[in-house]
């Protein structure tokens, strides 16, 4: 019975990192319309810049996520205004450029922290709540998954009430449509760029105390996102994080009876599963024809 | 499948002797490691051509190099654990790669497009991923080792220059293969589902079974190099056919242009060559690809075959080719 | 003798009705002209009728044969053709390739009779077919050009050459002269003419009213989904409704 509830939280911890990547690869699906494969690196380089700005150099922690957002989020920006922008009737062209980038990221990764075993950031909060003698959640994970309710609450604000979130959504569904009412669809990708990219490195750096540090760490994450952006919808980001939620869950039970391995492959086929069923996900509305 | 024997014209007869001459005799004149890196651009030559089918039906795959996995996995499975002979083995590599494609097909078929890439990418991971949680029919991320290359006519073909020989031949005759099959009448229905799937379809074209039969025969033609390349090297690892050799058979096709038959061949030439130039640059190097992909993209879109015409068009003001894009329109 | 029949076919997307229990029969050998408003539903009919869309409910019988929700290819191999609205063509192959392409039913093999090349004959038969059809569409001379390369009227020649040359019994035409001069509108009206002269039964939908009064038998008129009123062409010219209906609804 224990080892079911703190499952479930930490499924729900786990949920949380899953929906900040996932939620942001959707958004520049939906309004860039171009697959970024090097979603992953972009949460890489949020943890390399919490090591070597708090592990390596000091500085504390929370200014340290706040660079690292910044810094991912100008990667994302470079990433729109020159290759994603110049590919844009090209998706396919625009993913085999995010590729090239995902190489850059890696080797930049490398030269920066050496090769050699993974780093490790040690916890900046330190201790663990205990809640009636069941749950040990420290508070490290505490604050994480706080921070990304917190960022996933924001997002949908802003989506919902802002001038610049309504611009994003009417851009995701027609762009031409969109353009010809007058929105500058080259601000709006930047904005969409913008903002997935920050979400990415906002999970890196949450992420950064809490696992290993190594430049290929965005492998799984891409898969990850991958799978929870296909079973939640691809164009819809409540399903992305509902699908986060869920998967998180799946996974991580699994991987207590079976190991990671199995969980990821089982997260695979599902993934094949939805893509066949209903291509459109768990709450997608894309039609294909 | 019109004006046949486009190919064979003086020019390119000769061209064709003078190369052939050249592959022959190269072996000998190259150190060992040179040797061992010619087999492999042998190998990835039937690599990128198998792939070229698959996408002459206008959808890209990123299951190819797992693909090539399977033909691996299979031949050493059978030299080890059943003695087979060379001459089984690899025929079965690529019947075992086009089995397991002939499965996907249903599902992944389905797709198009964007779907039908991440499809092909997570079928794929999750067959690496079995490769390695069944550590022990399959090894795990060691993978599998000792399978060794025949001794045949006396000759240890351990040996580089008469397993490049072998190599060449057995790649050619693959490349001849998918040439014909290529310009033949099948090819040309399969470029017409690249172009216009619907015109295709309303005029009788079974589309699915187009992309079907491409997709298998690629994935039969890369088990074989699988099978071929793992009798060489001794041993196959999941983390050989992962993501990044996919990535470097993308690179090699776009590098080199995917209009044509040659195309590819060239990217794998040339960025081979490449690769070797840049050796020393260690850590460096997936970088400098990553820039290579980007900047072929961005500036090459027609890739290296298309260089010729590029210039044509350059010095006279014929109106300039048109560029392909990879997805439809 | 009926060639066609559409039974109660109605097509719903969503919230949205395109098609509302429409029933007409088309007899062969005729030119029938499908015409209506902008939205009236005539596109969507077309492509439910070639089972590229599949009808919600009701009943499409070609020959005899019911055809409804069969896949495209299948409706092609019975003889049931669509050309495509706005320029369709395998844009970076030669007009020649083009029309093999639409030889596909005679000319489709297998791949080791490819590769040993033992379907020469038939690809021969296929080659005469290619040039038969190209001589019939006048396009002979530019039979080595890419069909991006050609001017707009020789492409939708090219169109209904691909068509053509799957010998089809029953052409459905969606839009063929849209955006044609009046040159080129003869010319096109003098093709079709031709092609019904060989023995093929015509569907047709335009919004040209000199092509379709001038080369249609009868008419069928749409209007929001439903079939509004269906005679020859000079009973619908004067028809009260179908006048209202054209200058009540955006045009």
């Amino acid at each position: 019975m224990e080892l079911l509830i703190q499952s479930i939280i930490n499924g729900l911890i786990q949920g949380g990192f899953f929906a900040l990547f996932a939620v942001g690869l959707v958004l520049i699906f939906g309004v860039m319309g171009v697959v970024n494969f090097a979603h992953g690196e972009l949460v890489m380089a949020g943890a390399f810049t919490i090591w070597l700005l708090h592990a390596q150099w000091g500085i504390n922690y929370i200014s340290a996520i706040i660079i690292a957002i910044l810094v991912v989020t100008m990667i994302g920006v470079l990433m729109e205004r020159f290759l994603f922008r110049p590919t844009r009737t090209d998706p396919l062209a625009g993913l085999i450029c995010s590729i090239g980038v995902l190489f850059i990221l890696q080797v930049i990764a490398t030269l920066i922290g050496g090769e050699g075993p993974s780093k490790q950031v040690p916890p900046p909060f330190e201790g663990t709540l205990v809640v009636a003698d069941i749950l040990r959640i420290p508070y490290q994970r505490l604050f994480s998954i706080a921070i990304s309710a917190a960022a996933l609450v924001s997002l949908w604000a802003f989506l919902k009430h802002s001038k610049f979130g309504w611009a994003l959504r009417a851009v995701a569904l027609d762009r031409e449509a969109a353009a010809l009412q007058g929105i500058n669809t080259n601000k709006v990708s930047l904005i969409a760029i913008s903002i997935g990219a920050g979400l990415a490195g906002l999970a890196g750096g949450l992420i950064a105390p809490l696992t290993n540090i190594n430049p290929h760490m965005g492998h799984n994450v891409i898969i990850t996102a991958f799978i929870v952006t296909i079973v939640g919808g691809v164009g819809s980001l409540a399903g992305a994080v509902l699908a986060a939620i869920l998967y998180a869950m799946f996974h991580t039970f699994v991987t207590v009876y079976f190991g990671g391995t199995v969980a990821t492959i089982c997260g695979l086929i599902l993934m094949v599963i939805v893509l066949i069923a209903k291509p459109s996900g768990l709450m997608g509305v894309r039609v294909s024809e | 499948m019109n004006s046949n024997n486009r190919i064979i014209t003086p020019p390119n007869v000769i061209a064709f002797t003078v190369i052939g001459l050249l592959l022959l005799v190269l072996p000998h004149l190259l150190q060992y490691h040179h040797q061992d890196l010619l087999i492999f651009t042998t190998i990835n030559v039937l690599v990128v051509c198998s792939y070229r089918l698959v996408t002459l039906t206008g959808e890209w795959s990123l299951i190819h190099a797992v693909m090539m996995g399977v033909g691996a996995y299979t031949a050493a499975l059978l030299f080890l654990n059943l003695d087979m002979s060379i001459w089984f083995t690899l025929p079965l590599a690529g019947i075992a790669a086009a089995v397991v494609a002939a499965i996907l097909c249903f599902p992944l078929l389905r797709m198009t497009q964007f779907y039908f890439l991440i499809g092909s990418f997570a079928a794929g991971e999750a067959i690496r991923l079995t490769w390695i949680e069944f550590v022990g029919i399959f090894g795990g991320t060691g993978g599998l080792s000792g399978v060794e290359p025949p001794i045949l006519f006396g000759i240890d073909f351990l040996e580089p220059v008469p397993y490049f020989y072998f190599s060449l031949a057995l790649v050619c005759a693959c490349l001849l293969i998918l040439y014909k099959i290529e310009k033949s009448r099948v090819g040309l229905t399969m470029n017409a589902i690249h172009w216009k799937a619907p015109l295709a379809e309303s005029v009788g074209v079974n589309a699915w079974r187009y992309r079907a039969l491409a997709f298998i025969l690629g994935s039969f033609f890369v088990g074989i190099a699988g099978g071929l390349k793992v009798h060489y090297l001794g041993s196959v690892t999941p983390n050989q056919v992962g993501i990044g050799f996919m990535v470097f058979i993308l690179i090699w096709v776009i590098v080199g242009g995917y209009n044509s038959f040659i195309g590819p061949i060239i990217g794998v030439v040339v960025l081979t060559v490449f690769d070797e130039a840049i050796r020393s640059f260690e850590v460096v190097r997936p970088a400098i690809y990553g820039a290579v992909l980007i900047l072929s993209i961005l500036f090459l879109p027609m890739g290296l075959e298309g260089l010729p015409q590029k210039y044509k068009s350059w010095f006279s003001d014929r109106p300039k080719p048109k560029q392909t894009s990879l997805t439809e329109d | 003798m009926t060639v066609l029949e559409i039974s109660n076919v109605s097509k719903i997307f969503g919230g949205l009705t395109a098609l509302n229990n429409v029933s007409f029969a088309v007899n062969k050998g005729e030119i029938r002209g499908l015409i209506g408003p902008n939205g009236a539903g005539k596109s969507t009919m077309f492509k439910n009728v070639a089972g590229f869309y599949r009808p919600t409910s009701g009943a499409i019988t070609y020959d005899g044969v019911d055809i409804t929700g069969k896949p495209p290819h299948k409706i092609a191999d019975l003889g049931v053709v669509r050309t495509f609205q706005e320029t369709t063509l395998f844009q970076e192959m030669t007009v020649y390739e083009n029309a093999m392409v639409g030889t596909h039913k005679k000319g489709k093999t297998n791949i080791l009779s490819a590769l040993l090349g033992a379907d020469k004959a038939q690809q021969s038969q296929c080659h005469d077919k290619v040039e038969e059809v190209l001589e019939f569409m006048g396009l002979t001379e530019r039979r080595n050009q890419p069909a991006a390369d050609l001017p707009l009227g020789s492409q939708r020649a090219l169109a209904l050459a691909i068509a053509l040359a799957s010998e089809p019994k029953l052409l459905l035409m969606d839009e063929p002269f849209a955006g044609m001069n009046p040159e080129e509108t003869n010319t096109m009206m003098g093709l079709t003419k031709k092609v019904q002269e060989a023995g093929v039964t015509i569907v047709l939908v335009e919004h040209d009213m000199k092509a379709v009064m001038g080369l249609c038998d009868y008419l069928t008129v749409l209007h929001f989904g439903e079939v509004l009123a269906q005679g020859t062409p000079e009973d619908i010219r004067s028809n009260e409704k179908v006048i209202e209906a054209y200058l009540g609804g955006a045009k």
